[in-house]
């Protein structure tokens, strides 16, 4: 496959000619928010987080194709204030706090608050949930915790290509996921737990006992 | 065995298919019709008739207002919040039926006698504010009108 | 009365819902017995506009307009239609200011301002009688399309007619007819979008009510256009009238010729399906619509790649409005310059609307695009009823705006609506007067908005639940004075970040409201008052 060159935070960076801004940007260690993206699926594009600048445009870099001479800012005043904004209704949304939570440490989301560097005192004039949901503990392997999911996506692509045992319900800010108590799909893989990237996903043996 | 969810009847639908996945929204809504409400039995029976899993059916069924999960009252109170209705007072009448039925909105009665829910506009928009009881549409509707519609909850 | 005449009866949705289905079978019942069966004609019609003064009943050729038509008054009515005999005058409608009675229709001004082009035959024809719609001339179009032009004729005169979809976005339909038509691939599509979830609009409902056979004729020109062999009519199951006269027909154009095989000997086939949608606002999104009739959940994809050239199954689609498809046939028949000689620049021909909330005459209305605000309001509308003052129109429904007094003399077209902060959207217009509190008007659009996002990308599904609740805080006089900057700021997240045009409109309402109505905003916040007194405020 023939490559392209493309200019990256004042970067040259070769990459392969199909290939989206946002993998010819993490395969060179150069990082762009994300949530729902994973190397082996292809791109949803629901996060909304991963804007950048490619040539003056503010594009989502998991959908734009990379191209010759192209030159990216992944950090711009304008795209780091909505996208500001964007964060911070997702942290205001997250039930949960970090401490005890098994998905710290790797948590996409933690990283993503590090790298805006999130002022906790912006997501207090947010409204916060009122309600704690409850966690389906239903499968016999792994636990669901909805108050930690950021609803990637990523557990759903992974499982429909393996046994399609994971599926989304209910619409809107109910939106889910679920096994649908069809535990009988489930092959155990945990592949979709691996793939969390926050704690919503959970083995039972590293149950917690924070909510 | 007895045939508790109509799955003789859900097979008469299903003959009329091919057993295609964009069959699956119209075969969902001519189910509904058997029960009211789609049980999961007669999910399950639609997901082996279209060979897909069980809880792809759930995932579709629980997108759309139109399909129910659970199983309904025997009197369905509707209550219109479209823009006429709103304006005219549409949100306190919601509040007052739910107090008399001591019913939240999209809730049913332990005793499966009435479920109450809201609706983003029935259409009668003349007629604002309407409260639909299954299917008889009751317009200009007003607070003290409201409660009389239940007259079992003040026996 | 004249010799011979035909007595319609309105049954579009509102006037049956005021008992017009009783009044036709009665009215037939007097006229049997009157022996008037040989010279009037007692017939059904789709919706004749003026559903707020329903059940309505029209005496043609003569125009005579009766309004409010109970059952008493129909032996009145039958009478009068023997030879010699006076119509009934205290049925006829009276101008608000004078009293003065108006007997025909057309001096009435909400009708006299009108001009019908895509409504032309509703109100006036059976929708349910294939020959009704034939005798108007209709299917002609199609003949002349199929017997004499070429699709890149057909093509090259919609483009010249500079027609834009009526859906809302007012994309140009030539050009994404010629997408499709170049679009490469054995299989293509035609869907008719009749997926109208505003609240408080029903112009796509009445049309396909009223003239059904406009809408099919229209996805004929289309398939034929494009080369497709497959149509799909996505109307809403909460329509069940609609569906009713667009299945009747169906089943007619079928048994005539229209639609099936070789049509009308030209080797064109096509076939037109309905699809009932199970309720879900966002469906009315192109992407959307389409997994929907795939059988998935209705969840708006990624585009590019845009229908036109990969929609249903992979295959090149059309997804055209109701209207913007009964446009079709009008375009084809009066030749595209003729059509481009009504509205304005960059907006061509006619829009309808259905004209609702705070205004003296409800109802159903078609206008030359770039007809003011305050003509249709306050001229067609007949202005605020009970003496009170205008305050805001909204257009556009949950993805539109509200706009003050000071937007009454604008053009209404698809720019001068976008650049006010509004937009056309599917044709819904609500009017408010000074009863209608604005802060509670935007909180329950985006009530709506955030029961039917579609809960996939991140801004729509947590941002419209944050305005939302933020809206419903100052409502309840716990509002906090960061608040408007606030809702601001998340309204400009939502609307730039989110990934289909309902997540990207959904705080219209909101900015609109703030920017022409923000002393309402300061005065729950602030003082915790409502100025209207609509808002229950917690505090005293």
């Amino acid at each position: 496959m023939s490559k392209v060159t493309l200019t990256i935070d004042g970067l040259d960076v070769e990459a392969e000619k199909e290939t989206t801004i946002l993998r010819a940007a993490l395969d060179n260690d150069i990082y762009i928010p994300h949530l729902c993206y994973h190397p082996e699926l292809s791109p949803s594009g629901i996060c909304r987080l991963c804007m950048v600048n490619a040539d003056g445009e503010v594009v989502m870099s998991c959908q734009t194709p990379v191209d010759q001479g192209m030159v990216v800012k992944t950090k711009d005043p304008e795209i780091d204030r909505l996208r500001r904004t964007s964060i911070e209704i997702l942290v205001a949304n997250h039930h949960a706090s970090c401490r005890g939570c098994p998905g710290s440490g790797p948590c996409a989301l933690q990283k993503i608050m590090a790298y805006i560097r999130i002022d906790r005192k912006r997501v207090r004039r947010l409204r916060l949930p009122e309600e704690d949901l409850p966690k389906d503990q239903s499968n016999p392997y792994f636990d669901y915790d909805p108050n930690h999911c950021v609803l990637c996506n990523i557990c759903v692509q992974t499982c429909e290509k393996i046994q399609g045992a994971l599926h989304v319900i209910g619409r809107g800010i109910r939106t889910q996921i679920a096994f649908y108590g069809n535990n009988a799909d489930c092959q155990s893989c945990m592949e979709c737990v691996a793939r969390c990237p926050v704690g919503a996903l959970t083995a039972k043996e590293s149950r917690s006992t924070h909510g | 065995m007895s045939d508790e969810f109509g799955e003789a009847a859900l097979k008469n639908i299903l003959v009329f298919y091919e057993g295609k996945r964009s069959e699956l929204i119209p075969i969902l809504q001519e189910a509904q019709g058997i029960n009211g409400w789609l049980p999961r039995e007669v999910m399950q029976l639609i997901a082996d008739f279209l060979h897909i899993n069980e809880g792809e059916v759930h995932s579709v069924a629980s997108f759309y207002n139109q399909f129910r999960l659970m199983p309904l009252g025997r009197k369905m109170v509707t209550v219109c919040r479209g823009t006429a209705c709103h304006i005219r007072g549409a949100p306190q009448i919601l509040v007052d039926i739910g107090q008399s039925l001591r019913l939240k909105e999209g809730e049913t009665s332990p005793d499966l006698e009435y479920t109450l829910e809201s609706v983003a506009c029935i259409g009668c928009c003349a007629l604002a504010p309407v409260v639909k009881v299954n299917h008889k549409i009751h317009g200009e509707m007003t607070r003290e009108r409201a409660v009389t519609l239940f007259p079992k909850l003040s026996e | 009365m004249s010799a011979k005449c035909n007595a319609l009866v309105c049954l579009g949705t509102g006037c049956q819902s005021g008992g017009a289905e009783e009044v036709l079978s009665s009215l037939k019942e007097e006229i049997d017995r009157l022996s008037l069966g040989e010279t009037v004609q007692v017939k059904q019609t789709g919706c004749h506009g003026f559903c707020q003064r329903g059940p309505l009943v029209v005496i043609e050729p003569e125009g005579i307009f009766y309004s409010k038509v109970s059952l008493d008054d129909v032996s009145e009515i039958a009478k009068s239609l023997l030879p010699g005999e006076p119509p009934v005058d205290r049925l006829f409608y009276r101008e608000p200011a004078t009293d003065t009675p108006l007997p025909h229709y057309m001096e009435i001004p909400f009708y006299s301002k009108q001009q019908r082009t895509i409504l032309r035959n509703c109100g006036h024809i059976d929708p349910e009688e294939i020959e009704e719609y034939l005798a108007a001339g209709g299917y002609q179009t199609i003949k002349k399309v199929l017997l004499g032009m070429s699709r890149e004729e057909v093509i090259d005169e919609i483009k010249r007619s500079g027609l834009r979809g009526l859906g809302g976005a007012g994309f140009p339909t030539g050009r994404k007819w010629e997408v499709c038509y170049k679009a490469q691939g054995p299989k293509k599509y035609v869907i008719c979008n009749g997926d109208e979830g505003d609240p408080g609009a029903f112009q796509d409902r009445s049309v396909m009510e009223g003239t059904p056979h406009s809408v099919l004729e229209g996805m004929m020109i289309a398939a034929y256009a494009i080369g497709a062999q497959q149509g799909y009519i996505y109307v809403r199951a909460e329509y069940p009238l609609a569906v009713k006269r667009l299945r009747i027909a169906i089943s007619q154009a079928k048994q005539k010729g229209f639609l099936g095989k070789d049509i009308l000997g030209s080797g064109f086939d096509f076939k037109i399906a309905l699809f009932q949608g199970a309720g879900a606002f966002v469906c009315g999104e192109e992407t959307a619509l389409i997994a929907s009739v795939e059988g998935f959940r209705g969840m708006p994809r990624l585009r590019p790649p845009f229908p036109a050239e990969s929609g249903m199954e992979g295959k090149p689609t059309i997804i055209d409005n109701v209207k913007t498809l009964a446009s079709i046939p009008v375009i084809i028949d009066q030749g595209a310059e003729s059509f481009a000689r009504v509205g304005t620049e960059k907006s061509k021909g006619t829009v309808v609307f259905a004209l609702t909330g705070k205004v003296e005459n409800n109802g159903l209305i078609e206008v030359p695009m770039g007809m003011t605000l305050r003509e249709i309001i306050f001229d067609i509308g007949g202005g605020i009823p009970d003496g009170k003052t205008f305050k805001a129109v909204q257009t556009g429904g949950p993805s539109g705006g509200c706009l003050p007094e000071s937007a009454l003399d604008m053009p209404v077209d698809f720019d001068s609506l976008k650049a006010a902060g509004s937009m056309m959207g599917s044709g819904g217009l609500v009017v408010m007067d000074e009863d209608t509190c604005m802060v509670d008007l935007a909180r329950y659009f985006l009530d709506f908005t955030q029961r039917e996002s579609c809960g996939q990308c991140t801004p729509c599904r947590l941002g419209t639940k944050q305005l939302f609740d933020i809206l419903n805080d100052i409502t309840k006089g716990q509002g906090r004075p960061e608040d408007i900057d606030l809702l601001l700021e998340i309204s400009e997240a939502v609307s730039t970040h989110s990934l289909c045009a309902l997540g990207k409109t959904a705080p219209n309402p909101v900015i609109t409201t703030i920017r022409y109505f923000r002393d309402e905003y300061e005065a729950h916040i602030n003082e915790k008052r409502c100025p209207t007194g609509v808002c229950g405020m917690l505090e005293t």
